[in-house]
């Protein structure tokens, strides 16, 4: 049977009559206010347990963000240390280096990156950025270092102080002939004088400077007439580390002024048996070789072949510079476009004059040889290169300026002066022939020699610059010219090179970078 | 039809009276204050705790970011230590530091040649260069010693030589510096040192 709603009221009226009595006696209040009081306590205490977590937190970031930026400044120290080991000038501007890898220092870790960012006249300027990690915290500092350029002058090698330089520290070093070497002269092993004449070695002048050293590595073994400058006119000095042997018995050296006694033959203004650092240059006939586009010359008149196949082989074969018709042709740095600017060497030749024009590096891959009738004047410096060897073959000469080209063949006329103009022979005698030089004949050939292997010299035929060589066969050289400054490009001649010198970090360009990175 | 209800049996006597039941709820009230007061409690020690032990890590680190500042601003020369200022001792923690750190140099074999003088260490207003260690007041009125570490080293990456500088913040406790580092900084110098 249905409820009716009437009595559906009164059973709600009675309920709430009920809750009302209830609660009018207040039984249970104390436990639901108390459970009210732990549920605030409780979340009171739950928020300050966030609050210290999440501040325990924070400062735990904080000391790992320090001590990760404490490594990034200990990167851009070791970067501007590495970096002033380089030379900023060898680099192009955008050039990068890097740290190459990942470092460790106090617990963090770095990496760092240097791009050369200007690239002036005076001075450099590089971006380091460094980053430093400590923990899951990375930072980032950049700073801009400069490196102030200047112009660093090598001196030219000591060798070519020398008329005579043989860097072959065994052997003896032949002194023949009848006529005398006028000239200061380097041995670095054994000299042996048995020559015919009466002086071998002295003074070019008989009054005035003198000019004449020798040296002398190993021993010095004179035959029965040579000697090494006179009783009345003595060299400058002479200076030999192993000891004197006079138709092979050991003499001391030294023969004082006033000693009558001339025991080994060698008069000098001063002794010594001090030895020297001096060496003999290195020839990089690889470095030169590849350094220019030998096989295209650029010729305004005529042609000359300076290489035929790109390959350092001595293709070209034998060649003289003095050829039949003239020629004037320039050859350009390897890779680079075949435009002013771009020169490394121009050699030009009028067969008409004679002439012989010079500037630069030239290199040659074949063997130059003074022909009979080879006969010219230069203007100029320049350095000749030549892959194999040098020859000449009688009546042949070279004049350097000022002089000129003597009434006979193989003559020249005046006395070469190397402040006016000088070329530098180098034979690179690739394929080790014996003698890498040969002067044969009547020959006179004003200009500066460098041989690899042997240089000899016979009959008439002299270099009258200086000459370094392995090993030497020598005659007489009646005309000497000293180049002490040889052309740029030779072995051994002086260089200008641009060096850096690191300096600070440019003030005003420290930063820290943002999260993500420095731009 | 008559509905039928269930009748409950009567409720003893002793209850019915309701007399008591107030103490009762109260017990039980006071039991859950109690328990939750005394979690709270111990929150409230260890959040005091932390605070405390971040206040003093916070202070430490200060301190020893003021150290490594001092020695950027020197000219590489000036990166020092006056041989005198570090510890002789074995049982120093100066000296035993690198052997439970080896991030920590040893004491031997530091870039020495400072004149500061031991004195000068011994209670500094300010971060003082040259000191192996020296004992500062911290912002917190705390007690802390701050030692420095500085050796010579080439960069693993190659490069001329630059100068390490570690420093490392300890409290002192009952006049006896703790062997438990609060903080520590280490960056390298080099001879360009210091920045134009």
């Amino acid at each position: 049977m249905a409820v009716q709603p009437a009595s559906r009221r009164a059973v709600a009226q009675r309920a709430l009559r009920a809750v009302a009595a209830r609660l009018a006696l207040e039984q249970g209040v104390a436990l639901v206010l108390a459970l009210l009081v732990v549920a605030a306590l409780s979340v009171t205490a739950a928020g300050l347990a966030l609050l210290v977590t999440s501040n325990e937190h924070a400062f735990g970031r904080d000391r790992q963000e320090e001590r990760a930026f404490n490594v990034a400044e200990a990167g851009i120290s070791n970067a501007v240390a590495n970096l002033s080991q380089l030379n900023s000038a060898s680099y192009a501007q955008g050039a990068t280096v890097s740290s190459g890898g990942t470092y460790s220092v106090g617990g963090g870790s770095y990496s760092w990156t240097a791009t050369k960012t200007l690239n002036g006249a005076a001075s450099d300027a590089w971006t380091i950025t460094a980053t430093g990690a400590q923990g899951p915290v990375t930072r980032q500092v950049s700073v801009q270092v400069a490196a102030a350029k200047s112009n660093v002058t090598k001196p030219a090698s000591g060798a070519w102080a020398f008329g005579i330089f043989v860097g072959n520290p065994s052997g003896c070093t032949d002194v023949g002939g009848s006529v005398a070497l006028t000239l200061s002269v380097f041995v670095l092993g054994d000299l042996c004088m048995n020559g015919s004449a009466v002086n071998s070695i002295l003074e070019p002048n008989s009054t005035g400077p003198k000019s004449v050293d020798l040296y002398v590595k190993g021993n010095l073994y004179v035959g029965n007439t040579p000697t090494v400058g006179t009783t009345a006119r003595r060299i400058r000095s002479a200076t030999i580390v192993g000891g004197c042997f006079l138709k092979g018995v050991a003499k001391i050296c030294n023969n004082p002024p006033g000693n009558p006694g001339n025991a080994s033959h060698v008069y000098a203004d001063t002794y010594s048996n001090v030895p020297l650092t001096i060496s003999k240059p290195s020839a990089d006939a690889v470095g030169t070789y590849a350094s220019g586009d030998w096989k295209n010359p650029v010729c305004s008149t005529g042609s000359f072949t300076f290489d035929n196949d790109t390959t350092r082989n001595t293709s070209v074969g034998d060649f003289t510079v003095m050829t039949g018709s003239s020629y004037n042709c320039t050859v350009y740095k390897a890779g680079l476009p075949h435009v002013s600017g771009n020169e490394l060497g121009t050699l030009a030749w009028n067969a008409a004059t004679k002439q012989l024009t010079i500037s630069g590096v030239i290199y040659v891959d074949g063997n130059l040889k003074f022909n009979g009738g080879d006969n010219g004047a230069y203007t100029g410096f320049g350095a000749l290169w030549v892959n194999g060897t040098v020859s000449t073959n009688g009546n042949s000469a070279l004049c350097g300026p000022p002089s000129v080209l003597g009434a006979s063949q193989g003559t020249c006329s005046g006395t070469w002066d190397g402040s006016v103009g000088a070329v530098t022979i180098t034979a690179v005698n690739a394929n080790n022939s014996s003698p890498g030089w040969q002067m044969n004949g009547t020959a006179e050939i004003d200009a500066a020699a460098y041989v690899n292997g042997l240089f000899s010299e016979s009959g008439t035929a002299f270099v009258t610059g200086p000459v370094i060589t392995d090993s030497a066969s020598l005659t007489g050289t009646p005309k000497h010219t000293d180049v002490t400054n040889p052309p740029p490009g030779t072995p051994g001649a002086s260089e200008t090179s641009v060096v850096s010198t690191w300096g600070h970090v440019i003030k005003g360009t420290w930063r820290q970078c943002p999260v993500s990175g420095c731009p | 039809m008559r509905r039928r209800f269930l009748i409950l049996p009567r409720r003893p006597a002793a209850l019915a009276g309701e007399r008591g039941s107030m103490l009762i709820e109260l017990l039980i009230a006071m039991t859950f204050l109690a328990v939750a007061v005394g979690a709270l409690m111990t929150i409230y020690a260890s959040t005091q705790l932390s605070l405390r032990h971040t206040s003093i890590e916070g202070n430490a680190l200060t301190l020893a970011d003021k150290q490594i500042e001092v020695y950027k601003t020197l000219s590489y020369d000036n990166v020092r230590l006056d041989a005198s200022t570090i510890p002789s001792s074995g049982t120093d923690p100066y000296v035993t530091a690198n052997a439970s750190d080896s991030t920590i140099p040893a004491a031997t074999g530091q870039v020495t040649g400072g004149t500061v003088g031991a004195s000068a260490c011994a209670a500094p207003t300010t971060a003082q260069a040259e000191c192996a260690t020296q004992s500062w007041t911290g912002p917190d009125g705390r007690a802390y010693r701050v030692d420095s570490y500085i050796v010579a080293v080439t960069p693993p990456e190659g490069g001329r030589q630059v100068k390490a500088v570690t420093v490392v913040v300890r409290r002192v406790e009952s006049g006896s510096p703790s062997a438990q580092i609060w903080a520590r900084a280490t960056t390298t110098i080099d001879q360009s040192n210091p920045p134009q």
